[in-house]
């Protein structure tokens, strides 16, 4: 059953990133280099040593050579394992997270890139070091689908302590998970980092009525709740507010962050995110 | 408000069972796994808080009214059947003598007690005479009273005994039973003149009261001539004692000779407040299924 599906994402990422639709889109991470993408207004925080002088003239405002990432980058892929992660109406969420993980790490793998993942509960569940191989992208894949997440947390803290000292100055660091937890990525500032949060349109707007037992499938410990509209409306307000402090947070750091729902087709939200 | 007492408070074993039912069996409802947990929880953490108290004050509340809270008032008798008896004691100085006023006070008490179906009062007389009780079926308070009473309570120097007999006649003025009896203890003389004794016989027959009169210490000490007088024109009988063993026959003989001989008729005035909690539970769950409907809408 699982491998059946580890071998579907494989081919349904391997086919969108080998035919060419998507693989340079998706490693297409601006940097340091010599490969010039464009010109561009400087904002503040910019290097000076960029700066294109004749453009700038020319136009009156500062502007800035911008250069595609490097080659060989080094990319690092940290999926934050929770027992929230087997939620889904449509698929579970641990589902997509396969999914992307798969299209990110082929893409690199085509792109000749170093490919580093770490799948992370409360600890290291799973490290596979830095390889150009695509063999560790199929492997993460089986663990992530058939390990059980119920009553497992995501520490963002341990991840971002795993990472640091072992990870480079400049990597591409993707973080893949559902963001439940609060959480500081500070450390990770360094490097050039996105934040996906994965979830489902039902758990961020459950429209249930009625006494309903919840139980938190990262800790397995449940309650009874009659759940009213006003109930849920305070819920979504909670969360939402969760969402934006942790957007902001992300934000500040100068790093990227993006939902995808489970609804969604992950190969275009990839691109869509990716590609900006 | 007399004190409330529950008829069968077993039943607040309810609210227990239901903490323990909360605790050990939970109600089977349909579980999901939410990710969200924590936020929903926090959300409805005080919520939660509230409903559950509701819920265990209901059970409180309808434990308290299946207990059945009652206050229960003191036996009322058919008082137009029913004794009235009105205790005079002398408590003049020489009661002191021979610790006469504390025996005489244990042997009234006695005596109280076995009059458990008529109205009682209490009148103490030394150099004025007061009434200390007037009839009531109260007897645990006029026991309490009595109890505190001690020689000099109406000063030590003389004996009104007529004026004492005179008020005592005056509490059956409003009196309808049939039976009215006052039981005079002394061991003295009248020596205040402040009511004549002629004055004091007249109201006695005017209010058909028997009077008892009991003197104690030896002859001479009291009047036997006018107690004789007081009992025989009243249709009492006049005693005398010399001891303790006799004054408690004496007692207990006047207790014969008054017995009364109904005891059916005896009613406990009950007060049942099993609507107080019902109503403020029905008042409760009334409010319960409008704020889960209101919430169920929005």
């Amino acid at each position: 059953m699982v491998e059946q599906r580890v071998k579907e994402i494989v081919l349904k990422a391997k086919k969108s990133v080998f035919t060419g639709n998507i693989g340079n889109h998706l490693t297409a991470f601006k940097g340091d280099g010599i490969d010039f993408a464009e010109i561009r207004e400087y904002s503040s925080g910019d290097d000076v040593r960029k700066i294109n002088w004749k453009a700038t003239a020319k136009s009156g405002s500062l502007k800035l050579n911008e250069f595609n990432e490097e080659r060989e980058l080094h990319i690092v892929v940290v999926s934050m394992l929770s027992g929230g992660l087997t939620f889904g109406t449509k698929r579970s969420k641990q589902d997509v997270v396969a999914e992307l993980l798969a299209l990110v790490g082929f893409s690199a793998v085509s792109n000749g890139d170093r490919l580093e993942i770490a799948l992370i509960s409360d600890k290291v569940e799973r490290h596979f070091k830095p390889t150009k191989s695509s063999g560790i992208v199929e492997a993460s894949i089986y663990e992530i689908l058939s390990s059980d997440l119920l009553d497992k947390q995501a520490d963002y803290k341990s991840a971002v302590e795993f990472l640091q000292g072992r990870v480079k100055r400049g990597a591409i660091v993707v973080v893949i998970g559902d963001f439940y937890e609060d959480l500081d990525l500070t450390l990770l500032a360094k490097h050039q980092l996105y934040a996906i949060r994965v979830r489902d349109h039902f758990e961020e707007n459950p429209n249930i009525n009625g006494e309903l037992g919840l139980i938190d499938p990262a800790t397995k410990k449940g309650t009874q709740i009659s759940l009213d509209g006003s109930l849920l409306h305070k819920f979504r307000e909670e969360l939402k507010e969760h969402d934006r402090k942790i957007d902001e947070h992300i934000f500040e750091l100068g790093a990227k962050v993006a939902n995808i729902y489970t609804d969604e087709d992950t190969t275009l939200r990839a691109i869509q995110i990716f590609k900006s | 408000m007399a004190n409330i007492e529950f008829e069968y408070p077993l039943f607040f074993i309810i609210p227990i069972i239901y903490l323990v039912c909360i605790k050990f069996c939970p109600k089977r409802v349909e579980s999901i796994y939410f990710p969200g947990f924590r936020f929903i929880k926090k959300v409805a953490k005080r919520r939660v808080f509230i409903e559950n108290s509701i819920w265990f004050l209901l059970s409180i509340l309808i434990a308290a009214a299946l207990a059945t809270p009652i206050s229960k008032s003191d036996v009322v008798l058919d008082e137009d059947r029913g004794y009235e008896i009105a205790m005079l004691i002398d408590a003049s100085g020489s009661m002191r003598q021979y610790n006469k006023f504390n025996i005489a006070k244990d042997i009234v008490i006695d005596f109280l007690n076995k009059r458990k179906h008529d109205k009682l009062g209490l009148t103490i007389f030394a150099d004025f005479a007061y009434i200390a009780v007037p009839l009531t079926y109260d007897k645990k308070s006029m026991v309490r009273l009595l109890k505190r009473v001690d020689v000099g309570v109406a000063g030590r120097q003389k004996t009104s005994l007529y004026e004492a007999l005179f008020l005592s006649a005056n509490l059956f003025k409003e009196s309808k039973a049939k039976e009215r009896v006052a039981i005079l203890l002394t061991d003295g003389i009248d020596n205040t003149n402040t009511v004549p004794l002629k004055v004091a016989l007249n109201t006695l027959k005017k209010y058909k009261i028997k009077v008892y009169t009991i003197g104690i210490g030896r002859r001479g000490d009291y009047d036997q001539k006018v107690l004789e007088k007081i009992a025989k024109e009243t249709n009492g009988e006049f005693f005398g004692a010399d001891s303790v063993a006799k004054l408690k026959a004496i007692y207990n003989e006047i207790d014969n000779l008054e017995k009364s001989d109904f005891k059916a008729k005896k009613f406990v005035k009950r007060h049942y407040f099993v609507e107080y909690p019902l109503l403020l539970a029905v008042v409760l769950l009334i409010l319960l299924f409008i704020n889960s409907y209101i919430r169920g809408r929005r």
